[in-house]
């Protein structure tokens, strides 16, 4: 027992230590305050900035999926609208063969082939121009005068 | 005081320890084979659960023809599928059944039958086009039938229907080629087909686009080919002609190529059928004749025999005798082995002895003495008998196979066939002369006229073929098939002999080959009239084979006609008209000018001149500047009307009829029968009932050149004046 409360006597004395009070002053008082008030607005912002990229985000890929539906669908179309034209021309190009062709021209239009000889070609030299000329009904003096001439030769013949 | 865990504790510790391990062991172990071992199964299984697979099919590529007129190309279509499981009631079926198969076209009990079926999916009908799919839509869609399912498919288009059957071939159901180029490129045209991978939601449903993967198809190739679609017009419209004038029992097959490329400019075979509905027999009696049978099982084989035989390309894959255009091959080979010249000379007696065994020449009273190039002309068998000894079994055989005939020409169409011949071990003297006029020795018309091409190409085996260039979807040039010389065979002089001695085959008016004669042009030829053995009666296979022209060889025109029950049994006389007609449309189309020379120029037409409103007389005078005479009708002092009119084409010495008076009587005359006369007979009957006259094929006054083919009907009625055309050809023929 003694040597306990030797034991006791020999240990440090342990000092209360003074306690120490902060006293804020008004401007930092306020500014904690501040920070108090800013802090919740802060998250709330950052809350409402994240949720508008989101709402974008979302509303982008909704976009895009709704157009590359669109795409999708539109393709289809296109695919299902050219087999039409596929078919349609296939259709045409029946009825234009060179069998249906000469088939209508000869027997209904009363066409008939033309012979090589029967063409002639004619050299245009600049500025001359080909012209048509109509059948005349009248009776011009030229004419008389050929027609003279005419009946002439095929006397003397 | 505390205290520690007791041994009990640590021992059970332990066996707790021990026990937990193993069973971590254990669940290792088992995560390991799950994950490890079976991972592919249970990968496939995840993936077959998690997602959707689609094939994307491929287009199948187009088919072109030389100008890049589209030949055959496909389209999407549907395949309208119905779920009989799914039909309600019997009330929802007997609508079903109605409608589909008035929309569909389909018989009812088929459909009805089709609808009673224990089953989620039926094919009702395939290769639906879109109006009628869109009819099907709207009918299902206005009854809310969820049973009607639509299924896309393909179909191939042959826009000109039975136009180049044999060649193009056709598809089956499942866009695979089965016949034709259709099957012969058919790795070319199919393409690849892609997937589209897209992964689905618990309920089956489709994920948004992200969580989908495709796998692009690759679309067919496409093929040009070498054939011209204008030159084929032509070849097709008088092979068919040909076939129904001589009433050809075992049809008749027409080849044109070019001599120096080997490009088949045109293949036909009639009678054909359309490869839009190949396996519908296109032959009406044949078709009637099986849908008579009977035994359901008699009745499919007879229709299979009947759609195999009408999907044969005669041309390369049955083989004939020749006859004498085979003489084309010995001809050249005795040229080039200087066995004769085209001076030699021989006697035609109209047989020839060969070990005891006469042999007849198709002129039984004989020719006479004759040079080598006159027997060219004659088609004599005794000189090419001769020739053919001459040259002996083993340069016979030499030359029969340098010329490609004991091998397939591997032209690129399936089915190609053999040549049958006589080898040189097995020939005898007897078989010899046999094989030196063209019987005996079986070839395939595409090898004939691949041989022939040779000899008058400047003595090139060329390789025939049928697709130019293969095109990717954006048309680029994905390969090209180009002339092939396989080798050399007779000297460009002999050749050059060869189109000489041909040619004067056909102009000559002593040629056997006259009737492929056109005027203008420098064609060459001969014919061939081949016996076929072994039949009851005799039956014979006439064919013809021109070029030109003559002096420089562009394009080789080949007609067999199999079996023709005519008044003719010469090729000379069937299968050269024909040529000749296929020769004037396609020469001048292929930009190969006439040249006349004074003696055609006097027998060309001249134009009508007119006369309307002037004088007779002065009329009179204008028609005789034209080389035309004139009959005035009426006592009018103008000219109120003329047949023919102002413009049209008149043979020289014709009479143009000018009416001077209004409604004149008697203007109309009735046509003659001029079939079977004589030019002059023809003429004079023609003149008699008041009509001009055309001549056209042989002009010469031989008593042998006759009519065969009148313009107007005889008996019709007509204006006089109108120029009617008369088709002439010799009618006595020869080899």
């Amino acid at each position: 027992m003694a040597a306990a409360r030797t034991a006791r006597r020999m240990e440090p004395q342990v000092q209360s230590r003074p306690q120490v009070t902060v006293i804020q002053g008004s401007k930092q008082k306020a500014k904690q305050l501040l920070i108090i008030g800013v802090r919740p607005m802060k998250i709330v912002l950052t809350c409402l900035l994240l949720g508008m990229i989101a709402s974008v985000c979302l509303c982008c890929k909704a976009v895009l999926t709704e157009t590359v539906n669109e795409i999708s669908v539109a393709v289809k179309e296109l695919e299902v609208l050219q087999s039409e034209n596929v078919r349609l021309n296939m259709e045409l190009e029946a009825m234009v063969s060179l069998k249906n062709i000469e088939e209508y021209a000869t027997e209904q239009l009363g066409l008939s082939k033309l012979e090589k000889y029967q063409v002639s070609y004619v050299t245009l030299d600049e500025g001359e121009r080909v012209v048509t000329t109509q059948g005349d009904q009248g009776f011009h003096l030229l004419d008389q005068i050929k027609e003279g001439f005419d009946i002439l030769s095929g006397q003397l013949s | 005081m505390a205290r520690g865990p007791s041994k009990s504790m640590n021992r059970w510790s332990l066996i707790v320890l021990i026990f937990l391990m193993l069973g971590f062991v254990i669940l290792s172990g088992r995560l390991f084979y799950l994950q490890v071992v079976d991972h592919d199964f249970y990968q496939k299984q995840a993936i077959d659960y998690q997602t959707r697979e689609a094939t994307l099919s491929a287009k199948r590529g187009t088919i072109y023809d030389s100008n890049m007129k589209v030949l055959a190309q496909s389209a999407t279509v549907t395949t309208i599928t119905l779920s009989p499981n799914d039909i309600k009631n019997e009330e929802q079926r007997d609508l079903i059944v109605r409608e589909l198969s008035r929309i569909l076209e389909l018989d009812e009990d088929k459909v009805r039958e089709m609808s009673r079926k224990n089953t989620y999916y039926v094919e009702v009908k395939k290769q639906v086009e879109r109006t009628v799919a869109d009819e099907v839509r709207q009918f299902a869609r206005e009854n809310e039938l969820g049973c009607i399912g639509y299924v896309e498919s393909s179909k191939r288009y042959y826009p000109y229907g039975n136009f180049l059957s044999h060649v193009l071939g056709f598809t089956g159901s499942d866009n695979q080629g089965l016949a034709g180029i259709e099957a012969y490129y058919d790795k070319y045209l199919q393409g690849k087909s892609g997937r589209l991978v897209k992964a689905k939601t618990a309920k089956n449903g489709d994920m948004p686009v992200d969580y989908e993967t495709v796998y692009e198809a690759q679309d067919g190739y496409s093929l040009v080919l070498t054939v011209d679609e204008v030159v084929q017009h032509f070849l097709e419209k008088h092979l068919a002609a040909a076939v129904k004038e001589h009433s050809v029992a075992n049809r008749g097959t027409g080849i044109v190529m070019n001599v120096k490329t080997g490009e088949i400019l045109g293949m036909a075979v009639k009678d054909d059928y359309d490869p839009n509905q190949p396996f519908v027999i296109a032959d009406e009696e044949v078709r009637k004749a099986i849908e008579e049978i009977e035994d359901d099982e008699e009745r499919r084989s007879q229709l299979q025999t009947a759609q195999e035989h009408q999907w044969r390309n005669k041309a390369i894959s049955d083989t004939y005798e020749p006859g004498s255009v085979f003489k084309i091959v010995t001809a050249s080979a005795a040229l080039e082995e200087k066995v004769v010249t085209p001076d030699s000379g021989f006697v035609c007696e109209g047989s020839i002895e060969v070990v005891e065994r006469k042999i007849g020449c198709w002129r039984t009273s004989g020719h006479g003495p004759v040079s080598f190039m006159q027997g060219v002309k004659y088609s004599c068998n005794p000189v090419f008998i001769t020739v053919g000894l001459r040259l002996g079994p083993s340069l016979f055989s030499q030359y029969f196979e340098a010329f490609g005939l004991t091998e397939r020409t591997g032209i690129d169409l399936p089915g190609e066939a053999g040549s049958i011949y006589v080898s040189e071990e097995r020939m005898g003297s007897v078989e010899l002369a046999s094989c030196s006029m063209g019987q005996s020795n079986s070839v395939t018309p595409i090898q004939m006229i691949t041989a022939v091409a040779t000899a008058i190409n400047g003595g090139y085996l060329v390789q025939p073929h049928i697709v130019k260039q293969v095109l990717d979807s954006d048309g680029n040039i994905i390969e090209s098939f180009d002339t092939h010389v396989k080798r050399q065979v007779i000297s460009e002089e002999t050749s050059a002999t060869v189109s000489e001695l041909l040619f004067h085959a056909v102009n000559d008016a002593d040629g056997g080959g006259k009737n492929a004669y056109v005027r203008g042009y420098r064609i060459g030829g001969k014919s061939g009239t081949g016996e076929k053995l072994g039949k009851e009666e005799d039956l014979y296979v006439a064919s013809f084979l021109g070029f030109a022209p003559a002096d420089d060889p562009e394009i080789a025109v080949f007609i067999v006609l199999d079996e023709a029950h005519s008044y003719s049994i010469y090729g000379s006389v069937l299968a050269a008209p024909a040529v000749a007609n296929i020769m004037g449309d396609v020469l001048p189309y292929l930009g190969i000018e006439p040249q006349y020379t004074e003696e055609e120029m006097e027998g060309l037409d001249v134009t009508v001149p007119d006369t309307i409103g002037i004088s007779p007389n002065s009329a009179i005078a204008r028609l005789n500047a034209e080389n035309l005479k004139a009959r005035i009708v009426g006592e009018g002092d103008r000219v109120l009307a003329q047949v023919p009119e102002a413009g049209q084409p008149l043979p020289t010495e014709s009479t143009v009829i000018l009416y001077t008076e209004e409604n004149p009587e008697d203007i109309y005359g009735e046509v003659p029968d001029v079939q079977g006369l004589t030019i002059a007979q023809a003429n004079q009957a023609m003149t008699n009932a008041g009509f001009n006259v055309r001549l056209s094929g042989i002009t010469n006054h031989s008593q042998s050149v006759l009519c065969i083919n009148q313009s107007l009907e005889s008996g019709s009625k007509a204006l006089k004046g109108t120029v009617i055309t008369l088709e002439f050809r010799d009618s006595a023929g020869g080899e």
